[in-house]
């Protein structure tokens, strides 16, 4: 179980230096797209529940130290996105394409609320932010579908070793 | 149910907590995050950001100095060139100049000739003489729109009238196949001797008189005994020109 969550928590390190390091560098119109959100998907879909919503909160507790303005908003947001699949998944097959469907449309949403909310409680509301929002959405939908069966795809292959 | 959610709602209410208060609160809470529990993380992603700054301000650095070096280097090749013309010290104020670089050659090596890029779009013409602030190069032979052709004086084909500066003794400057440059036909008993500087003749029609050419180096007689010869060692090394002058005096009267 411990090895389960080291391997769960270094995916979410690699994952968190690449979104810090790199993603803002496909940033559009200033919204960078979230990496670490179809991992937080993935891994909640995936492995045992409370080990990726730990490895989740603190990865990205961890994020929010590098954005301190709104520090503890996006291990909010994590760890309300893990409930909400868990939620979600619990009524479905495994591997129902669907609900995989659903579920990250539903992650997205509360990404996207939560992440607007947040900031315009810090700067106020206004169409500008309600633009944005709008923009972040849909790059980080089409990027969580990209980046989620990426990481399925990736799960499924399997090293072969045989001796002739 | 409670007890699987127990964990995920102590981190709802901790994130809450973090969230609660002031920006500068939270400013505060993600630095004492960052100096303490979370220091490796925060000090690795800083000292990353920090080299990739730094190989970018390289990289802007080096741009700005290969720049600054290209520009130093044509000023140093126009202050050359200036220099150069400048240093032309015959009266040339009825004469043109015209300033060329050389740019390839032409011919077997010791009957080679010069090309140089100027043509007749820069009014050269056949038989303009061409000299370098040392002394004289050779003489135009060949003129198209765009470059030139010049025969140069250690080619065997060119003969010039030279004369001694210090005693105005008179000769043929020619030269062998070897590439030896002479001065022929000098008078038995001419007062001429060795390191005597030769300068252009007042009997040439191309070039301006009195221009240098070269140093004696040797005397000789001639196998018939009726004349001198006298090797000379040019001024203007041929083989490591880079700029010549082309001298168009259309405007002598």
């Amino acid at each position: 179980m411990f090895g389960l969550t080291v391997w769960i928590a270094m995916q979410g390190l690699l994952l968190l230096y690449l979104q810090i390091l790199l993603l803002p560098g496909i940033a559009v119109w200033n919204v960078t797209p979230n990496l670490l959100l179809p991992w937080v998907i993935f891994t909640i879909w995936k492995k045992p529940f409370i080990n990726g919503i730990s490895v989740a909160f603190a990865i990205g507790l961890m994020f929010d130290v590098m954005a301190p303005e709104t520090f503890g908003l996006h291990a909010l947001i994590f760890v309300l996105t893990g409930i909400l699949i868990d939620f979600l998944r619990q009524p479905f097959e495994a591997d129902s394409f669907v609900a995989i469907v659903i579920a990250i449309i539903a992650a997205n949403l509360v990404y996207a609320t939560l992440n607007m909310f947040a900031w315009g409680l810090l700067n106020g509301f206004d169409w500008a932010l309600l633009e944005v929002g709008a923009i972040g959405l849909a790059y980080n939908l089409v990027f969580s579908f990209t980046v989620f069966w990426a990481m399925q795809f990736l799960s499924k292959l399997r090293v072969v070793i045989t001796h002739d | 149910m409670l007890k699987r959610y127990l964990v995920p709602v102590v981190f709802v209410l901790f994130a809450v907590l973090m969230l609660l208060g002031t920006s500068e609160s939270r400013q505060r809470k993600a630095a004492w995050f960052g100096r303490t529990v979370l220091i490796p993380y925060v000090g690795s992603v800083r000292s990353i950001q920090s080299v990739r700054s730094l190989k970018a301000e390289v990289y802007t650095l080096q741009s700005e100095i290969t720049r600054h070096q290209l520009h130093n280097l044509e000023l140093t090749n126009r202050l050359k060139e200036y220099t150069e013309a400048q240093s032309i010290s015959f009266a040339h104020e009825k004469s043109r100049i015209v300033l060329a670089e050389l740019i390839g050659y032409a011919g077997a090596f010791h009957e080679r000739n010069l090309i140089i890029n100027k043509g007749k779009g820069s009014q050269i013409k056949a038989n303009d003489p061409v000299i370098s602030p040392h002394g004289i190069i050779g003489k135009i032979v060949l003129v198209s729109d765009t470059y030139s052709v010049v025969l140069p004086l250690n080619n065997p084909q060119f003969q010039l009238p030279v004369m001694d500066k210090a005693t105005s003794v008179q000769g043929i400057l020619q030269s062998d196949i070897s590439g030896k440059v002479r001065m022929n036909l000098i008078r038995l008993g001419s007062q001429i001797s060795v390191g005597d500087t030769i300068v252009t003749s007042n009997l040439s029609r191309l070039f301006p008189k009195g221009y240098p050419v070269g140093r004696i180096e040797r005397i000789q007689e001639s196998q018939d005994n009726l004349f001198i010869s006298a090797e000379i060692t040019p001024f203007a090394q041929i083989e490591n020109l880079e700029h010549v002058f082309v001298l168009d005096r259309k405007e002598e009267g």
